[in-house]
């Protein structure tokens, strides 16, 4: 059925405002496993959020089909939920008549060519170390159009493309095994063989652990651990978590939360970058803005409906999963050598494991499996795994003394340099 | 969809040299209410309605998702997944449809009992919450409800229907005493509806979040290192689920991916273990009565006495074993290929005293509750997160620990089960893995192990 269609039906349920946001989206995705191809998965779907104001409160449903068959279920959902929601303001829909139109095709790829020649990546591996047992690889074209529109004239749509998946290499002597991976995000499909070679060099290297003292080091956080780290320190910038009293940064806008050589950037409207969304899933306009900047903090980041409760305008950050997009630590001066120089003696953490379960998000508390090698005389030397780094948010922020300039941006919600952080308690 | 024509898009595939074909319906409501700062925040509901469609040819799995039911989308779809076609003669028949059904008399959908009166539950839980304490400045609750209704069609011939229905909630106190800020956390869950409410688990919810927030306030770290450990009934137990539970699925046995492929019959861990996974227990968090292959859930051993006798097989992992479905087969919803998983994995209880295994100790670790966890199943290496505990000093317990996690290798911790007691206990989780999230129970009763890896800080 079509926006007005619904929308007539909505008033006589007593809905005034409507709004419906579209999610489109394709994917086609392969697996393979050491030589042979394991899995392949096609899908096309789509999804409705419908949101109705009604007395002014919003009510949320979400759907697969708007067919008359179940929109009278949507509509009822919508009215019931809104009543049962409790907010002490009028909540109110994007009104920006503004038409954005940032459409494309999903591509057309095939995967042919790439499957044959990862079929035939396992065979260089076991060829470069016959200890290499296992080799698996997942890519996969994701594309998405989002399209929001509603009763007070908004419309604004917007597509984006990307290629994502994952590889594994797993290493064997004995009964030992080892493995390593890495993940793949980025718009155009690269060249992963000099990647997984080197993933497949760290899996050998892990065969033969070094045992590693129980102490405080400095260390040095590749970018990818403190990727996975950051969402649970923004969680904490969420107006919506600092107004129900949940947050550990309550009042610390415009306070120093960390060491002056962080800053940290969310810019979603980069479309070189992989996180790029010009709107976000209230209709408002989004726009690149400081979060830290020297160790300071600037904002929290809001939706329409924290901004309306704090008396202000949305930051444009009604975003799906982390609540933001394109974030990025504003890379340093050094390369990594030079990060090793500066450390001269500690450890480098080249993986966390386990982020869901040892990283208590509501104190800040953190204690994750890691591993690494040693950095002995500024220099990299032997792996070592079984290990668990432990700290919280604050000790973390604050400790972070060097931020490295090879910020890689592989990931479409939050990015990283490698970092220096000193004093980092790890068991061995 | 008719029956008709799904043996029509079956047929199709195996026609056009398909060695298996089969398609999962879906139809399934999710609800939320969730309460903070003596509101509800959100209220929601979600519909989704699709169909996965799985051809499985030279030992791989090609897999579609799609709401769109029509039958020419259908056999459009499986001809996209086709990689080789060899056109053959085939008779194809679906049985006639078996409805399974393991939710008890006790049922209480959500149309039975709506809105209004579980937002008064959530208002008097809050209010029960905030006199536990003058100290606890904030409360939150939230309540899910999935109601499910699944068709499964295979080119085996199986054609069965369910309705599935779980409903969980999940309560979180903070607690400020001065400087001092902690949070404690409960969660409750049952394959069921909002008779949660009369669940011994759910009712005793608050409790369980005061008392973590209010040990945690006088928690301490401590500098960590290898030691042995007490670890807690109920959710204690996924220390199982994460050494061996994922290293048994099919999903990487079959393909030697497990540090546990080609050990049946072998001793994988002290003879004080016996481990058991079962789907079919009414009421449990991880039961159905068909799994996503359309199979019958059932009772499975997995390890007895210490030594290995059974794996979780779904049907794609069965045909690469040569082995039958164990009922195994799950998915998080349509949108995922299913493999093999968990249902309701548990440890048989022992006959050792829990004051016998904390006396034993000169300095280690009580661990009480648990944050859930993560395994790699090819080299056996997991970690789980510990919410708080206590130390073990000179063989009794003392200080309140916090920030700490536990990691290992699953062939090593197994063998170091020292002492296994007899407080059986469950506890619900979400398991995530490459068929999505899905709801599990874990159970175990008091464990010691002799030695474990243990987070600190000084």
């Amino acid at each position: 059925m079509k926006f007005n269609e619904i929308y007539e039906i909505a008033k006589t349920k007593g809905i005034t405002e409507l709004q419906i946001t579209t999610h489109e989206e394709m994917q086609i995705q392969f697996k393979i496993l050491k030589n042979a191809l394991d899995e392949k998965k096609i899908s096309k779907t789509t999804q409705y959020n419908v949101k109705g104001i009604v007395d002014g409160k919003i009510g949320n449903c979400s759907t697969e089909s708007l067919d008359s068959s179940i929109i009278d279920q949507v509509l009822n959902a919508i009215v019931n939920n809104a009543k049962c929601v409790d907010f002490e303001v009028d909540e109110e829909f994007c009104s920006d008549k503004n038409l954005i139109s940032n459409v494309n095709d999903s591509p057309v790829i095939d995967f042919t060519d790439l499957i044959e020649k990862y079929k035939s990546m396992y065979d260089k591996l076991t060829n470069f170390d016959s200890r290499i047992s296992s080799f698996e690889m997942c890519l996969g074209s994701w594309w998405v159009r989002l399209k929001i529109e509603n009763s007070l004239g908004l419309l604004k749509e917007h597509s984006r493309h990307l290629f994502s998946g994952y590889f594994e290499v797993n290493a064997t002597e004995g009964e030992k095994v080892t493995s390593e991976d890495d993940i793949i995000c980025s718009k155009k499909l690269e060249d992963y063989e000099n990647l997984i070679m080197k993933t497949a060099e760290k899996a050998i290297k892990a065969l033969h652990p070094s045992k590693f003292e129980s102490g405080k080091y400095n260390v040095i956080m590749d970018g990818s651990v403190v990727r996975k780290i950051l969402p649970y320190i923004f969680a904490h910038f969420d107006a919506e978590e600092v107004q129900n009293n949940k947050s550990i940064y309550n009042d610390k806008v415009d306070t120093k939360i960390a060491n002056e050589v962080l800053s940290i950037i969310e810019d979603p409207t980069n479309e070189d970058m992989l996180g790029c969304r010009i709107f976000d899933n209230d209709g408002v306009n989004t726009y690149k803005k400081d979060i830290i900047k020297d160790g300071i903090l600037k904002t929290y980041l809001y939706d329409m409906k924290s901004a309306k409760k704090a008396g202000r305008e949305s930051t444009g950050n009604k975003l799906s999963d982390y609540k933001m997009t394109n974030v990025y630590i504003v890379p340093g001066d050094n390369n990594f050598n030079k990060l090793l120089e500066s450390v001269n003696n500690g450890i480098y953490i080249h993986d966390v494991q386990g982020t869901h379960s040892g990283i208590k998000s509501e104190t800040g508390e953190i204690s994750l499996s890691a591993c690494g090698f040693i950095i002995s005389n500024g220099k990299l030397g032997e792996y070592v795994n079984e290990i668990i780094m432990s700290t919280d948010f604050n000790e973390l922020l604050n400790n972070i003394v060097e931020v490295g300039n090879d910020l890689r941006n592989r990931s479409y919600t939050f990015s990283s340099p490698s970092l220096v952080v000193k004093d980092i308690n790890i068991v061995g | 969809m008719l029956k008709q024509d799904i043996e029509k898009v079956i047929k199709y595939g195996l026609e056009n040299g398909a060695e298996f074909v089969d398609l999962f319906f879906e139809k399934t409501m999710h609800y939320n209410m969730y309460l903070v700062s003596s509101k509800i925040e959100r209220c929601s509901t979600n519909f989704i309605d699709g169909v996965g469609i799985r051809v499985y040819q030279n030992e791989s799995s090609f897999y579609s998702w799609t709401n769109d039911l029509s039958l020419e989308n259908l056999i459009s779809i499986v001809d996209q997944l086709l990689i080789v076609k060899n056109v053959v003669e085939v008779e194809f028949e679906l049985n006639e449809l078996v409805e399974g059904n393991i939710l008890t008399d006790k049922l209480v959908k959500l149309s039975d009992i709506g809105n209004d009166k579980i937002k008064e539950k959530l208002f008097d839980m809050n209010t029960e919450a905030r006199r536990l304490d003058e100290r606890i400045d904030q409360v939150e609750l939230s309540i899910r409800y999935i109601e499910q209704d699944v068709v499964i069609a295979s080119s085996k011939g199986n054609y069965v229907a369910e309705k599935r229905i779980i409903t969980n909630a999940y309560a979180s106190l903070y607690i400020t005493d001065g400087e001092k800020r902690e949070n404690g956390c409960a969660r409750s869950g049952i394959r069921g509806g909002f008779e949660i409410f009369d669940d011994e688990r759910f009712i005793g919810m608050l409790d369980r979040a005061y008392e973590e927030a209010t040990t945690l306030l006088d928690a301490i770290f401590i500098s960590g290192g290898k030691m042995p450990a007490v670890i807690a009934n109920g959710f204690g137990s996924v220390i199982f689920h994460e050494a061996c539970g994922h290293g048994l699925e099919a999903s990487s046995v079959a393909r030697n991916l497990s540090v546990f492929s080609g050990k049946l019959d072998e001793k994988i861990a002290s003879e004080k273990v016996t481990l058991i996974d079962d789907g079919t227990i009414p009421g449990l968090y991880g039961s159905a009565y068909f799994d996503d292959d359309g199979e019958k859930t059932r009772r499975n051993i997995l390890i007895e006495n210490g030594v290995l006798k059974g794996y979780l097989v779904d049907t794609i992992g069965g045909k690469l074993m040569n082995k039958n479905n164990t009922g195994s087969s799950r998915r998080q919803n349509y949108f995922y290929l299913t493999t093999s998983r968990m249902t309701n994995t548990y440890l048989e209880v022992g006959d050792d005293k829990i004051e016998d295994m904390i006396e034993s100790i000169e300095y280690g670790i009580y661990a009480i509750d648990f944050n859930g966890g993560s395994v790699n199943p090819s080299t056996g290496d997991f970690n789980f997160g510990v919410s708080y505990a206590r130390l073990i000093e000179n063989g009794k317990l003392t200080k309140a620990i916090k920030g700490a996690s536990l990691i290992g290798n699953g062939r090593d911790i197994l063998m170091a089960v020292e002492m296994v007691s007899d407080d059986l206990e469950f506890e619900i989780g979400h398991c995530g893995s490459s068929s999505g999230s899905i709801p599990t129970t874990c159970g175990q009763p008091t464990i010691k192990v002799s030695e474990i890896l243990v987070g600190g800080r000084e």
